[in-house]
């Protein structure tokens, strides 16, 4: 068994994880948006984070099989970027969508700017680049493919997965805090409505529980 | 509620990834890539009837 990457096994190793991080970078940004800037996600918002966190499920299938013996590289190299074309085509749908719904003339749009786009019209962006660079590695997957076996999972790779699985979590928190006990997401949100929800419940129960003497008299 | 449970799938994609046949991972992905489609749908349109 193979535990040494060499030549373009290394490259495409170390560009799975390079696309992994970068998905998780972009959602972090966003995060950056809604904690420091103050500025809520919308529904549409919070879709396309899930698509990119979809997209990037892709090549983490792909690392993560590098380390089970018996599974076929090839395989797993069109299984891997299989995901990530769906769930990028899914993306450019939603993210196609937010663009369109604000592109009349004179329309503020939603949201904050960085470097003058919109993070939907950054969005659409990164769910290009990602159908092209899937693209691109199929077509050379003759050289991209991971021949090399590792006996257990790297530490990078471990802790790729860690980031990713982090990222994942901390937005099903804060989607469960910004939606509430409804069911969908509301279509302006203006607060985390758990937080509201949790401050009427407590403004709703009985001030002071009459003690057993009281309730005697 | 719905936008939650739809993070989790997504992370039970990921942490079905070390077992080693990949049927649950897809079976999660697929699950997640469809509910994702249909929240979508449900938040484009009234007219499809979407409504959770």
């Amino acid at each position: 068994m193979m535990t040494k990457l060499c030549g373009w096994h290394r490259v495409s190793f170390v560009l799975l994880h390079v696309y992994v991080l970068g998905v998780c970078g972009v959602v972090l940004g966003a995060f950056g948006f809604q904690f420091i800037g103050k500025e809520l996600p919308c529904p549409l918002c919070i879709l396309q984070r899930m698509a990119m966190l979809l997209a990037a499920a892709g090549p983490m299938f792909i690392i993560n099989r590098s380390s089970i013996l018996d599974s076929d590289p090839k395989i797993d190299l069109a299984i891997g970027f299989g995901m990530s074309i769906l769930a990028a085509v899914l993306g450019l749908w939603m993210s196609g969508r937010q663009v369109l719904l604000h592109i009349l003339p004179g329309d503020p749009g939603y949201g904050g700017e960085v470097l003058g786009l919109h993070l939907y019209s950054w969005a659409f962006i990164v769910f290009a680049t990602i159908l092209l660079v899937s693209g691109i590695t199929l077509i050379l997957s003759r050289v991209m493919v991971i021949k090399t076996k590792f006996e257990r999972p790297r530490v990078v790779s471990q802790l790729t997965l860690w980031v990713l699985g982090i990222v994942v979590s901390t937005n099903a928190i804060s989607v469960f805090a910004e939606s509430g006990t409804s069911w969908v997401l509301p279509d302006n949100p203006t607060e985390y409505k758990l937080i509201q929800e949790f401050k009427e419940f407590l403004k709703q129960r009985p001030r002071e529980i009459p003690s057993k003497s009281q309730k005697a008299s | 509620m719905i936008a939650a449970l739809i993070f989790i799938f997504i992370l039970a994609t990921l942490l079905t990834m070390r077992r080693a046949k990949p049927k649950m991972t897809l079976i999660f992905f697929f699950v997640s890539l469809s509910c994702a489609t249909l929240l979508f749908l449900h938040h484009a349109s009234d007219e499809l009837g979407l409504s959770f």
